[in-house]
């Protein structure tokens, strides 16, 4: 699953460094929380384990084999935040000292094995496992199951991110500059093998590392029975609404299809009003033509007429785009704010 | 007198299954050699001396350099400047003395799986465009719900974009290589503080790297042990289990050998705060190598741009 240098384009992964680096911040700024003095050789260490877990290969029926990347089972002992540094932190030793992974596409790897897939599998794995006892059949089956979750939405983002890049980036003659293959290639071929084979190879890995732990050390604390998992609720429910409505916006592309709408009212483009009231004011014309969107109408730049599904998954990379650039405005702002209100106690 | 059993007088070849030991346990095999090869990648000598500017130049700005190199490389679109990139990034190599045995498998592994990974890209049904060379042809009709292609043809707009592709991720990863070669990692991840990375995240790195290599042993030492207790394949699902149980084991270890850094850092003296020994300073020649990795970036944006 690690993206290597050269298949994603700077319009992918600079953004892609951009929404990691306030999770980076908000994440060690959690860890600095919780876990206090021990944290840093914690961190350290679970980097490392988590390194080694990449190199334990397990065979698969067929003569081949993979290997498990752990980030779930990272999840689930130390908390999903721990994951998202622990896992980022083994990422960038595999791409700086043994050029696993790339190191443009860092960014875009942490986001999928480091973001993206402790927390599907997190989550997946404390809806399951309810307050269950530390060695019960039912945690483990959590377990299992949050590892499968996790690197199957790890596997799809990769394949979308490597899908969208015939759509963002290409030469003046129309040919790709990077990934060529599409959407209808990239993530059929990454969700049908994380599916069918891959999954399981996760799932067996986080389930059973987790009953030989509570067999061998029975007293054990997994994340969710110490302070170390997330407590804020109010935060992780609005967290979770904002991504369901960010998925849930080509939605609208679908209605207006369906029902035949326009332009929602007052927010016409200077087109549009022409062509509705027959003149364009002067002034209009003058201002409109200031400011372009870097991604007109939530689509790609310089694209017309492409696709319903493409343009559908271009609204939630747009939708996830402005909530990260959103995210990051408050924390920058809060940021400020804290250091002057501290400033102003000191003076 | 008692006499020798079967299996002890000369010549008896008790360990009949040792042929078959050694296909039977090839993963086991490679994921030792994988380990072992990370471990003395890991805990390397330090380089020796006299093999050019490149080994001794300040970590920070080799970091500056070989990274805005590999970005300015995911920039070209051209192959006439990406071959370039890559033949300077070679030629550099050569000038680094970077050992072949470090270079040759990277160098070979990465075009050919890309290669592999982008050959249907050098199709018509992926590319588009005039067919180069027909492959297959076909009276079309439908399998199923797909339609079947009426010609498949490797198409010159399609070498190109594998091509591109082929050179561009080459050129990044000897780039990369060059920089992991020419640099103690120690060294590496402390020069991460010139790229903007804070403080506590590249101190928790050069922990995370140094205890890396202990805990690789402990791996290397599960593996070592299974492989000497082993006479035949046991099937899928216990070699998954007793993975598993290695991944488990591995991680008690981190554990303790977790808490016992705790330990040892508060004794003596560490209160959470992080603090680096201030970096030497920059020489003349670091100033250099940044400049002119600067220079042949831009000159090859530049060269780039012109023949669009």
């Amino acid at each position: 699953m690690h993206i290597p240098d050269g298949y994603l384009g700077p319009q992918t992964y600079l953004p892609a460094w951009g929404v990691m680096a306030p999770l980076w911040s908000w994440a060690s700024a959690r860890l600095k929380r919780t876990l206090s003095v021990r944290r840093l050789p914690m961190m350290a260490l679970a980097a490392a384990f988590t390194f080694v877990v990449m190199m334990f290969n397990v065979p698969l029926p067929g003569g081949t084999s993979g290997h498990a990347v752990g980030s779930v089972l990272v999840a689930v002992l130390l908390g999903p935040w721990a994951a998202v540094v622990a896992v980022s932190l083994a990422l960038a030793v595999q791409a700086l000292l043994f050029g696993d992974g790339g190191i443009t596409a860092l960014g875009a790897n942490c986001l999928t094995m480091a973001v993206v897939m402790p927390f599907a599998g997190w989550w997946t794995y404390r809806l399951l496992a309810g307050s269950s006892p530390a060695g019960s059949r039912r945690r483990w089956v959590a377990a299992a199951a949050g590892g499968y979750v996790g690197v199957n939405a790890a596997a799809l983002v990769t394949g979308v991110l490597l899908g969208i890049q015939p759509l963002i980036a290409r030469d003046p003659s129309g040919r790709p500059l990077y990934c060529p293959f599409g959407l209808g290639v990239a993530v059929p071929a990454m969700a049908v093998s994380h599916l069918l084979v891959i999954g399981f190879v996760e799932a067996a890995v986080t389930a059973l590392a987790l009953a030989y732990l509570a067999r061998t050390e029975p007293g054990l604390a997994l994340a969710d029975q110490t302070a170390e998992g997330p407590s804020s609720r109010g935060l992780r429910r609005l967290g979770l609404s904002v991504a369901a409505l960010a998925l849930l916006s080509p939605l609208s592309l679908v209605l207006v299809a369906r029902f035949g709408g326009g332009t929602a009212w007052g927010e016409w483009s200077a087109g549009e009003l022409s062509r509705l009231t027959g003149y364009l004011p002067s002034g209009f014309q003058r201002l409109s033509s200031l400011w372009r969107a870097p991604l007109p109408d939530y689509g790609p730049p310089g694209a017309e007429g492409v696709s319903v599904v493409a343009q559908g998954v271009w609204y939630v990379v747009s939708a996830a785009l402005g909530v990260a650039a959103i995210g990051a405005a408050v924390l920058v702002l809060r940021r400020l704010f804290t250091r002057k209100e501290r400033d102003g106690h000191a003076a | 007198m008692a006499t020798l059993p079967e299996w002890l007088r000369p010549g008896a070849r008790p360990v009949s299954l040792l042929p078959q030991r050694a296909t039977a346990h090839r993963l086991l095999r490679r994921t030792l050699g994988a380990m072992g090869r990370s471990i003395s990648l890991l805990v390397r000598e330090p380089d020796g001396p006299g093999v050019g500017a490149l080994r001794t130049a300040d970590p920070r700005a080799k970091l500056l350099a070989a990274v805005g190199l590999i970005v300015a490389t995911t920039f070209l679109r051209g192959l006439l400047p990406l071959a370039a990139c890559l033949a300077l990034a070679l030629a550099l190599s050569a000038a680094a003395k970077v050992p072949g045995r470090r270079l040759l498998p990277v160098m070979i592994a990465v075009p050919l799986a890309s290669t592999a990974l982008l050959l249907p890209a050098t199709l018509n049904i992926v590319s588009g465009g005039p067919p180069l060379l027909v492959l297959w042809r076909s009276a079309g009709g439908a399998f199923g719900p797909w339609r079947l292609p009426e010609v498949v043809a490797v198409t010159a707009d399609g070498l190109l974009v594998a091509g591109r592709m082929v050179l561009r991720t080459t050129a990044c990863a000897a780039l990369a290589l060059l920089l992991a070669a020419t640099t103690r990692p120690q060294r590496l991840l402390g020069g991460l503080r010139s790229l903007g990375v804070p403080q506590a995240f590249v101190m928790v790195l050069a922990m995370a790297e140094r205890y890396l290599a202990v805990l690789l042993r402990s791996a290397q030492e599960l593996h070592l042990a299974r492989l000497a207790r082993s006479v035949a394949p046991i099937g899928v699902r216990r070699e998954e289990a007793w993975a598993a149980a290695g991944v488990g084991a591995v991680f008690r270890r981190t554990r303790s050998l977790a808490d016992a850094v705790t330990l040892a850092m508060v004794s003596r003296g560490f209160t959470g705060e992080v603090r680096l020994l201030r970096p030497a300073c920059w020489r003349r020649t670091d100033w250099l190598l940044v400049a002119a990795a600067a220079a042949v970036a831009a000159g090859l944006l530049i060269l780039d741009r012109r023949l669009a």
